[in-house]
């Protein structure tokens, strides 16, 4: 399929740019449309939501059968786009690179563009998504302080939002973050609109937005941005650190966490150098010599047992760097746990 | 040719994480010697799990699993054979989803990549898409209830 190019975040101007995709389109009202894939393109639809002038929101829930790109731009204002996968994750051109990047599962992404930059995301052939790109128009007038008018809360949000941004082009891609989430299913949960439904998925896209920004404000001044990969690497590191706590019994080489994690051996050994001090090999033993002095606690297991219970195959170098850690043989500890008490 | 069992159970109220995974340690062993492998998701204390082998050691295996009195309401989810298996390098991958908020997100990071990273082949195999849509029903419903 051509590229679509959604230009500006007026209601009117998206479904236009959509429409060589849609079968149908359903409007609850103004400000609400659902528009439902024509068969030849995918499954499933997009809700378009305005919220007030300055913010809108396109919520994909859909499969294309094959790669399908949208891109966004607009010839007049500056704008920020909020993207956020609920479910599935997208490919992202980011700015002065070529290669696209993934935008993972639940990762924080935000894109800003002056006039006429384009933000363009590919939707994966096959990948089911449910995505919220929120877009917000950082106009200027949103920045001028008007010290004699009464402005609501929400005015003066904006406006914070609109200064915390620089007027210019910058591609962000941070951390895994699950709080958006919270608000982003309420955007996908119902076929029937119902009137109260109007004022949650208001409340749902402002809320997307902060819990976004938030992230963001949070990720600039961690002390982790000197880190040697980007945060939501060193998230997906944690992630295996925890994986490898759960199932120490396995064989954890590193090739079988590449193949879990995704992340290439270089960037799996980096990650844990940097979070945790060590290779993860060592890390990995330690663990094991860990879990085997807790077994050994709280079990009648044998050092056969052991042996097997994490993950180790050879008996008698397990023996061997039990003893250099704790200064004991496992074998005298299975029959006097006590001088592990001690050590 | 493997055959391919997929259920979803409840875990008795007094079975911890703990307890689990003195039972996986267990359970493990006895895999790998029978050529089994597979996958636990435990959350909101049910477990979805996929084990994936030889027929006789998958179906002996299975009937075990059902006569377990640490865990009742087994509901067999799917049940046949397959061409090959979906990971076939883990003897019982365990994804625990109980703890803490950062816990349940490393393991929600982890297990959308353990579903990601495997081919179109297998991610077309009944097995495969019964399986990520169970779990996915299933951590969605246990989000809910955070």
């Amino acid at each position: 399929m051509p590229d679509i190019k959604i230009k500006g975040s007026e209601i009117e101007n998206i479904v236009d740019s959509l429409s060589s995709i849609v079968d149908k389109k359903e409007y609850c009202n103004d400000n609400y449309v659902s528009i439902t894939l024509k068969n030849e393109c995918g499954k499933g639809g997009i809700s378009i939501i305005k919220i007030s002038e300055f913010i809108t929101s396109i919520n994909f829930d859909l499969t294309f059968y094959e790669d399908q790109n949208i891109s966004f731009n607009s010839n007049s204002s500056h704008h920020i786009d909020f993207i956020y996968c609920l479910e599935g994750h997208l490919k992202q051109k980011l700015l002065n690179q070529t290669k696209l990047e993934p935008i993972s599962f639940r990762q924080n992404s935000i894109f800003g563009r002056a006039p006429k930059t384009k933000n363009v995301i590919t939707f994966l052939g096959d990948v089911h998504v449910k995505t919220c790109v929120v877009i917000f128009k950082n106009e200027n007038v949103l920045r001028i302080v008007n010290e004699h008018k009464e402005v609501d809360l929400r005015a003066t949000a904006v406006k914070e939002l609109s200064n915390s941004f620089e007027q210019k082009d910058f591609s962000y891609l941070g951390r895994i973050c699950f709080k958006p989430a919270i608000y982003a299913k309420e955007l996908f949960c119902s076929n029937n609109v119902s009137s109260p439904d109007l004022l949650f998925a208001e409340a749902a896209i402002l809320n997307i937005i902060a819990s976004q920004w938030e992230k963001h404000i949070e990720d600039s001044n961690s002390e982790e941005a000197d880190a040697p990969l980007r945060q939501s690497e060193l998230d997906q590191i944690i992630a295996v650190e925890s994986f490898i706590i759960s199932n120490i019994s396995e064989n954890l080489s590193i090739d079988r966490l590449v193949n879990i994690s995704g992340l290439n051996p270089a960037k799996l050994q980096l990650g844990f150098n940097y979070l945790f001090n060590t290779t993860i090999s060592s890390y990995v033993r330690e663990k094991r010599l860990d879990k085997a002095a807790q077994l050994i606690q709280e079990t009648d297991y044998n050092v056969s047992e052991l042996v097997y219970s994490i993950g180790f195959s050879s008996r008698s170098y397990f023996s061997k760097i039990f003893k250099q850690r704790f200064g004991v043989l496992p074998s005298q500890c299975v029959s006097d746990p006590n001088l592990l008490m001690a050590v | 040719m493997y055959y391919s069992v997929i259920y979803q159970s409840k875990a008795q109220y007094n079975f911890t994480s703990k307890d689990i995974e003195l039972m996986l340690m267990r359970a493990k062993q006895k895999n790998k010697k029978n050529n089994i492998t597979g996958c636990i998701v435990y959350a909101n204390d049910k477990f979805i799990q996929l084990i994936q082998g030889p027929k006789d050691a998958i179906l002996k295996l299975y009937d075990e699993i059902k006569a377990d009195d640490r865990h009742f309401d087994v509901v067999t989810l799917h049940n046949q054979q397959n061409s090959e298996k979906i990971w076939s390098e883990w003897s019982m991958a365990m994804l625990d989803f109980t703890g803490s908020a950062q816990q349940v997100m490393n393991s929600r990071i982890l297990l959308e990549s353990y579903l990601e990273n495997v081919n179109d082949n297998k991610k077309n195999s009944e097995a495969y898409k019964i399986f990520r849509s169970e779990v996915q029903g299933l951590i969605n419903m246990s989000e809910k209830l955070a």
